[in-house]
């Protein structure tokens, strides 16, 4: 949009309508956000699955880990048991709901991991420069070389079991993307006037990075952060499946996955219902990257 | 680049042809190829054979495999804990119960047309031995059958005298056993790289490699010059095949892929459901419950008294394994079907544990399923635990991996409650029972009771058909329930299912299924 | 430009270092005995002691780094505790499998891909590209494992299999290892018919993701080409809209295509893991996980350096190819 670059061409403008700007940026950034139908489908049910994460446990119709005894098969759905219960009797239904806050917090636990260590590392490597970049970026290439699941695998055998080692694992991963943006993304605006002068007035490293570099690529972040939830969501239902992942009998989709394997050709309810969550969870944060794409960074 | 939307699009068009067509050419090749997979008899297991070497192999999918090619001086054959002459016809025992002389059949040839004879026998089992240049360290179970000998002689080609250290009544039993008894043809030793036969396989058994493709299957053809008319094999082929996932296995036996694989509990309905049949095989398999050697017999007893171990087993396993009131199982010399542990009586245990002021107790477990337990150590664990807390007492649990767990237990770190469970090898009692000698290394319980002690090596001297050895083996296994090492959980059955027309499948207790005598009717 | 290839290739050797090391760490430091897998339940502590010393296990952490560098470089990736055959064996007799099946599923992802993606581009907005874009979405989140399993449980008869490469009755001995290659050589049509019928599943579920991805990256590189100024001087010219897609559209918006293709392949190769666990198909993908489970530490080891390093290869072709075709970048100047 003209008015917008406009406005990038005036560094200096920039930094003092910075209020004014950001308010009229972000009515236009809405504006075509509301334009893209899908991407706001996409919003509402990721908004959907996070109040569902956040709030669901206190509405589920019973306890999720409540087994009963003497029951030989999973019970197909019925009015009681709106998605049927799984072979110990647990209700499904509830335990998708549970599962919702498991993955959804796997997911955007993870992310933050993985953006707080890509961020540090690849301004580190981008500000810096010289041998501290070549190192940075040779241990980027390497967790790159190594294929994700086959990592993940490995992490999780080395820290054991728990939410927040498989959190670190999944997080390890996706550490390249953001260093690689990171650090793109000063390189290329190390040599602008702005930052020179910030230097000569006497700004520490930290608050130059984090106030006139950082500004430019949120949005590209934000993008990659939504998409990473979906891939996130996916991995700890791939290490769930298997047998690597949350530990039963928490519910976990994964999980619940592998579990359902068993029971497959006689109950496939059980397989039905968490593949039909994840790939729902999974399609909201893709929809949602997605649109957030074609209006905060449409040249990626 | 030309027309290149319209290449993409001709190719699709070309492969969605050619699968069309495709399937109408196979369905009309299968049937005249049908006679070749009438002729085989296809078997899935979970996990891939490790070697084709039978003194190296330690694990079920490996001896599945080598049970059929190889073959030892005695074998089991159907439910029957007795011994059956293989290679060998007969033997005779010293007065001192240490040298056996066994008389070896004649005319037994190797799959490669060396004969079998005494030398064979002494190279084979030489090669075992502690001390033996050839011994590897994943020789576990020719020590377990050979460990006490201590020379082997060979006077005529038909004939091995082989003399133990002390006597060992079992011997004969132990040389019965599917894993680590078979011998292996004299080239074959010959010629293998690193101490390893599994490139060049050849035994005497009914059947002989002829092919292995890592991760997917081994290929076995019928020996035709078998030693033995009557137990050759009906089928041409044989195939043992690695399936990984079992919902996978399921829907092959469906499809008629694949004419027999073990199964879980969980899929017999399913199984029967599709028109197959689900076969029950006793097995001497014994789930238990160990004791820390720090807990008081009284909290023992408590412990023991607050389980329904005859409802918990039936909910559990849904009819897959019985309650275990012995450790020994039926079929074995010496079994009980109640050995006199304290029964199921939660006011008796709640107020020991008040006298004692016990409010949580420490348990440790595997996380896996095994064999002896086909749920998995974490459902048992948290069954027990549920039923503890029925009568006051919280239960902390530790769940580990398999590796880590045998740590545990060798070192003496676990709870007060630990999980463990046996396999018997061999149709002995004493190899059960052996378990709680205080000598054995994985004596985990760490039991220590000498009579015990004595009564065992007694049975080793008795001749092995004695009824007095029986009935000290009902004695030990009382000894157990009085003095409550352990507690008894569940025996197992293992299930198999079958296509619906296949005849006469055999699995011993020991777990090592013949795949000789099957056979399919029309 | 040899130059360029020969300068990645020297920096493949750091990065593959990195990987063998973060491998060793991994396994060494804080995994499990394996020896109780390897010598059963009879086993005492003491004897699962001596065998950890034989395998070297119980010295030193850097001396064992040593050891294990020093047998890289001669080529000894070690051998398997389970089976004592030596790694490099091991894998060379799983990859065959693993190879036919991403390359099947890489040709299927890319027909498939580009033609949604090309046609989607061209008819922007109408109904086939509103359907291709959820099929794409689709394909992008649903869990492989789980679309495995409901193929299976949909399509399995006596004629689509479920799992392996192969009936073993029809198995050829010896040959490429590559069952489609050994039957059209031999000449034998039902093996090959056989080959390809185990194949057609697996393939699909392993190219569901890539297809996705191809597709939409087709879409909006094509998109972007439409857009370009010498689209629309060829259009004002009067050619054809047809000619104007094929000869010059396509030869454009395709670069950047083949490269998301190079990289979807390296991808596959490496983790086509959940897939053959679902289908029994004995590749490197099952091995690693099998390996993973009964810590078994040379094939985890050498699994994983094996893979890197055909990814890092990949990614060094699916560049030069991008540079090749692409006559706007320059070598020796490459912006991250």
């Amino acid at each position: 949009m003209s008015s917008e670059v406009s406005k990038e061409n005036n560094a200096s403008l920039e930094q003092v309508n910075l209020i004014d700007k950001q308010d009229s940026r972000f009515g236009d950034m809405w504006y075509s956000f509301k334009k893209n139908k899908i991407a706001v489908v996409g919003l509402v049910i990721a908004i959907f699955l996070i109040f569902v994460a956040i709030f669901g446990k206190f509405f589920t119709p019973f306890d999720p880990n409540l087994t009963e005894q003497d029951i030989l098969n999973p019970r197909p759905p019925s009015q009681e048991h709106w998605f049927g219960t799984d072979e110990q009797g647990r209700d499904i239904f509830s335990r998708i709901i549970n599962g919702a806050s498991v993955s959804i917090f796997v997911g955007v636990a993870s992310v933050g991991f993985s953006l707080l260590l890509g961020m540090v590392l690849g301004a580190i490597a981008g500000y810096y420069g010289g041998k501290i970049d070549t190192i940075i970026m040779r241990f980027i290439d390497i967790i790159l070389a190594i294929p994700s699941i086959l990592l993940a695998m490995c992490l999780i055998l080395t820290l054991g079991a728990g939410v927040g080692k498989i959190i670190m694992a999944i997080g390890f991963i996706s550490i390249p993307q953001y260093a690689r943006i990171i650090r793109g993304s000063i390189l290329s605006e190390k040599e602008n006037d702005y930052v020179e002068a910030a230097r000569i007035v006497g700004c520490s490293d930290f608050s130059i990075i984090f106030k006139t570099i950082l500004p430019n690529i949120v949005s590209g972040i934000i993008v990659r952060a939504a998409l990473g939830i979906s891939s996130a969501v996916l991995e700890v239902a791939a290490l769930g499946y298997l047998g690597l992942g949350i530990k039963p009998p928490q519910a976990e989709w994964g999980t619940m996955l592998s579990e359902s394997r068993k029971f497959v050709i006689q109950a496939p309810h059980t397989l039905l219902f968490p593949g039909l969550a994840i790939t729902l969870t999974v399609l909201a944060f893709n929809l949602l990257g997605d649109g957030l794409r074609d209006v905060l960074d449409p040249k990626s | 680049m030309f027309s290149f939307k319209r290449v993409l699009a001709l190719g699709l068009v070309f492969s969605a042809i050619g699968v069309v067509f495709s399937g109408c050419w196979l369905q009309s090749g299968n049937e005249s190829g049908d006679s070749s997979r009438s002729n085989t008899f296809i078997f899935a297991q979970s996990s891939d054979p490790l070697k084709i070497d039978p003194h190296r192999i330690t694990d079920n999918f490996s001896t599945n495999v080598n049970a059929n090619v190889y073959e030892g001086l005695y074998a089991f054959e159907g439910d029957s804990p007795n011994p059956v002459p293989r290679l060998a016809v007969s033997y005779e025992l010293s007065d001192d119960g240490c040298v056996y002389t066994f008389e070896l059949k004649k005319g037994v040839k190797f799959h490669d047309g060396s004969e079998f004879n005494a030398s064979v026998v002494k190279r084979n089992i030489d090669r075992t031995l502690e001390g033996s240049p050839t011994r590897t360290p994943d020789m576990e179970y020719p020590r377990v059958i050979y460990g006490d000998v201590s020379s082997v002689e060979t006077e005529n080609p038909h004939e091995v005298k082989i003399k133990l250290k002390k006597p060992d009544s079992s011997f004969i039993a132990k040389l019965s056993m599917p894993l680590g008894s078979g011998f292996i043809s004299p080239k074959s030793l010959d010629e293998a790289k690193d101490n390893d036969v599994s490139n060049n396989p050849i035994g005497t058994g009914p059947f002989a490699v002829e092919s292995w493709e890592k991760g997917s299957c081994v290929k076995l053809k019928r020996n035709e010059n078998y030693h033995d008319e009557k137990r050759k094999s009906k089928f041409e082929h044989l195939v043992i095949k690695t399936i990984s996932d079992p919902a996978m296995c399921i829907a092959a036996l469906k499809n008629k892929e694949i004419d027999a694989t073990s199964i879980d509990s969980s899929y017999e309905d399913v199984v029967k459901k599709d028109g197959n049949k689900v076969l029950s095989f006793t097995s001497y398999l014994t789930s238990y419950m160990i004791f820390n050697p720090n807990l008081s017999q009284e909290v023992r007893r408590a412990i023991s008294q607050s389980i329904d171990f005859e409802k918990l087993v039936k909910s559990l396993y849904k009819g897959k394994a019985e309650v275990a009131n012995s450790f020994l199982l039926k079929g074995l010399s010496g079994y009980i079907e109640d050995a006199g542990y304290p029964k199921y009586d939660p006011n008796s245990a709640k107020q020991i544990f008040e006298s004692n002021k016990i409010t949580t107790l420490n348990m440790d477990a595997y996380s896996v399923s095994k064999p002896y337990n086909s749920i998995g150590g974490k459902a048992l664990a948290e069954a027990v635990a549920g039923e503890l807390s029925k009568v006051g007492v919280e239960v902390k649990q530790t769940i580990s991996d398999w590796p880590a767990y045998v740590k545990k237990l060798g070192g003496g770190n676990y709870g007060e409650i630990a999980f463990c469970g046996w396999h018997a090898d061999y149709a002995d009692s004493s190899n059960m029972l052996n378990l709680f000698t205080s000598d054995n290394a994985i004596n985990y319980a760490r039991f220590n009771n000498k009579e015990y002690d004595s009564f065992l090596k007694e049975t080793q001297t008795l001749p092995f058909g004695d009824p007095k050895r029986a009935q000290i083996f009902t004695g030990l296994d009382k000894i157990l329930a009085k003095d409550l090492p352990i507690r008894t959980i569940s025996h197992e059955t293992m299930l198999i299912g079958t296509l619906s027309n296949v005849e006469n499948f055999k699995m011993p207790p020991v777990g090592i299924p013949n795949f000789n005598e099957v056979y399919k009717s029309q | 430009m040899i130059n360029y290839i020969f300068k990645r290739l020297i920096l493949l050797i750091p990065v593959v270092l990195g990987v063998a090391t973060i491998v060793f760490l991994i396994m060494r430091v804080f995994l499990t005995d394996p020896s109780q897998s390897v010598l059963g339940k009879y086993a005492t502590p003491e004897q699962r002691i001596e065998w950890r010393r034989d395998q070297g296990l119980e010295e030193p952490l850097h001396i064992q780094y040593f050891v294990f560098l020093k047998d890289l470089v001669s080529g000894n990736f070690g051998k398997s505790y389970k089976t004592n055959l030596p790694i490099s064996k091991e894998v060379f007799l799983r990859f065959p499998a693993t190879a036919e099946l991403a390359i099947s599923a890489i040709i299927l992802a890319s027909l498939v891909g580009v033609t949604i993606g090309v046609i989607s581009a061209v008819k922007k907005n109408s109904i086939f590209d509103n359907i291709g874009s959820v099929f794409s979405l689709m394909g992008v989140s649903i869990p492989v494992f789980w679309l495995g399993i409901l193929l299976v449980m949909a399509f399995c008869n006596g004629f689509i299999p479920t799992g392996d490469r192969i009936d073993m009755l029809l198995k050829p001995t010896g040959g490429t290892g590559f069952y489609l290659l050994d039957a059209l050589i031999l000449g034998r049509f039902n093996l090959f018919l056989d080959a390809f019928r185990h194949l057609i599943l697996p393939s699909c579920t392993l190219a569901m993701h890539s297809t996705a991805v191809i597709a939409r990256m087709t879409r909006s590189s094509v998109l972007e080409t439409l857009d370009q100024d010498y689209i629309r001087t060829a259009r004002a010219k009067g050619l054809p809209e047809r000619k104007v897609i094929i000869f010059h559209a396509l030869r454009n918006a395709l670069i950047p295509v083949i490269t998301v293709i190079g990289l979807q392949f390296g991808s596959l190769l490496a983790g086509a893991v959940l897939t053959e666990t679902i289908f029994s198909w004995p590749g490197i993908g099952k091995y690693t996980v099998e390996s993973v489970q009964s810590s078994d530490f040379p094939a985890v080891q050498g699994v994983v350096l094996v893979v890197a390093i055909i990814f890092i290869l990949v990614n060094l072709f699916v560049d030069v190819i991008y540079a090749l075709l692409d006559p706007k970048i320059k070598f020796g100047k490459r912006s991250e």
